[in-house]
């Protein structure tokens, strides 16, 4: 499969220098069929031919989109998807089919836990536009696809947690002053988020961990909920989020703009001369990086940043090679990426 | 999952703490942790990046009669519905209704749909009429971003109506 040197979606946006990208997840499935769990084989392939036919149909993906079946690809090309976030870590393979704008920005899972999953994705914080580029693409399959629906439940889903408007709302944002000097003020904010409905977890979905001073907002609920309100709801945590961390940002530099200065410059010189570095060491000095593109430190493209991050993952640095790398050598490879995409920035 | 203090209840709390490179996980059940003093420190704003909360889910058992429902089409019951949350297909949502809308009040704020119906095929005309006077209205009131993206929309309507 082919993948573009950068999807599209890591390039800026709305308050990029905070918010690293939004998306926006819709699942659905066809009426009178069984969900994926319980299809047997020839089932789950006229799934995919229902869905493939209303998807061609629609011309949603144009003559450039891409198309591929989750159990032919290699092991690395499906952990490139993975870390695109174009297809769910714990998809399984079994007849699940996979249709992806050029652009990256959408992406159509058919036959994961349910029938259909929609997901789009856009730079920085934009979550009425990730929701319309899902409902779009929803609205062109409903002229096909009958979906599975009562008035009282909404859409089914496999998942009680899906059930409803089946919409999964989330924020990666970047908050690393928050995280570092203003933590009671984060904690508070993050509770309220909590309170109000909000799921917080680490980078691409990881429990706990904030890679890289990343974390992301979801909603928790799709039940009882409209998607109108999922979307002023998560508009709502953005911007006060946004404000939080550019409020720390500023008071940091009041405090003490020399420390400031020299943490971004140091990751800066570190990244454009280590000869091995490993995954969470480079998030951390990307970290600070963003931090000195966002004041002014340096100038360096928010887009550039974005793309160090996703790409430094080790599906991305091992994209040339048969099977991954083992971790010596990836912390080489990656060392030597980042030095050629950090070279024309030594101030 | 199990709690890691007492056992024997379903963990509602699951804790991770990073330190440097070292992890360490806890699950708990909300009585442990109420024992423990857990909770009440969360309660009290002590939510760190590293603790997490799930919905507390109640103690009480659906009945045995409940769980004994079993879908007619799929065979799914309501014992592994209410263990694992997942249905196995639109039947489900009849023939299990009474043990699912107890796990939906436990996840959701409400167990009646809200959101946006699906469309009748073909039944788009209206729609863009509702979306186009919906736009003159944001445009009033100089609501310019989502002026923006209904625009987008009503245009995708249009091709899609064309």
């Amino acid at each position: 499969m082919a993948f573009r040197e950068a999807a599209s979606w890591w390039n800026g946006g709305l308050e990029a220098a905070i918010a690293v990208s939004t998306r926006s997840r819709i699942v659905r499935n066809i009426a009178g069929m069984p969900f994926p769990s319980r299809l047997n084989a020839d089932d789950r392939e006229a799934v995919v031919s229902i869905a493939g036919e209303a998807i061609e149909k629609s011309g949603m993906f144009g003559p450039t989109g891409v198309r591929c079946s989750v159990a032919s690809v290699s092991p690395i090309e499906r952990r490139i998807l993975v870390e695109r976030t174009l297809l769910r870590s714990s998809a399984g393979e079994a007849d699940v089919h996979l249709w992806v704008s050029a652009d990256e920005t959408i992406a159509v899972a058919v036959n994961d836990d349910d029938h259909l999953r929609i997901g789009a994705t856009t730079a920085g914080a934009d979550a009425a536009f990730a929701y319309q580029r899902t409902l779009e693409h929803e609205r062109l399959l409903e002229t096909t696809i009958p979906f599975s629906f009562d008035p009282t439940h909404g859409f089914h889903a496999t998942s009680a947690s899906d059930v409803g408007t089946g919409l999964r709302l989330s924020v990666m944002v970047h908050v690393p002053l928050l995280i570092w000097e203003q933590k009671a003020a984060l904690e508070k904010l993050l509770t309220a988020i909590v309170r109000s409905g909000g799921v917080i977890s680490g980078m691409r979905g990881h429990k706990s961990r904030s890679i890289g001073d990343i974390i992301e907002i979801s909603n928790q609920s799709t039940l009882g909920v409209s998607e109108r309100e999922i979307v002023d709801n998560a508009r709502t945590f953005i911007r006060k989020i946004i404000r939080a961390e550019t409020k720390a940002r500023e008071d940091a530099l009041k405090k003490d703009r020399a420390l400031i200065e020299d943490r971004v410059w140091r990751s800066l010189a570190t990244l454009r001369a280590a000869r091995s570095i490993t995954y969470l060491e480079t998030t951390a000095f990307l970290s600070w990086i963003r931090v000195g593109a966002h004041m002014g430190i340096i100038s360096v493209p928010m887009a550039l940043i974005t793309m160090a991050l996703f790409t430094t993952q080790k599906a991305h640095l091992c994209r040339e090679h048969a099977a991954l790398v083992p971790k010596a050598g990836r912390d080489i490879i990656r060392a030597d990426r980042m030095r050629a995409l950090f070279a024309p920035y030594g101030g | 999952m199990i709690c890691q203090i007492c056992g024997e209840e379903e963990a509602v709390l699951h804790i991770q703490e990073i330190v440097g490179d070292a992890r360490t996980e806890l699950h708990v059940c909300k009585r442990c942790a109420e024992a423990k003093g857990i909770l009440r420190d969360i309660a009290s704003l002590n939510l760190t990046l590293s603790a997490t909360v799930a919905p507390p889910r109640s103690k009480k058992k659906p009945r045995a009669k409940l769980r004994s429902l079993t879908c007619s089409r799929c065979g799914t019951t309501g014992d592994e519905y209410v263990k694992d949350h997942r249905a196995g297909c639109s039947h489900c949502y009849t023939d299990l209704s009474p043990v699912m809308n107890g796990v939906l009040k436990e996840l959701h704020p409400g167990i009646t749909h809200t959101g946006r119906v699906p469309k009748e095929p073909g039944n788009s005309a209206a729609e863009i009429i509702r979306l186009k006077s919906e736009l003159a209205l944001l445009l009033k009131q100089e609501d310019y971003e989502r002026a923006a993206t209904l625009r987008d929309a009503i245009a995708a309507l249009s091709r899609t109506e064309r």
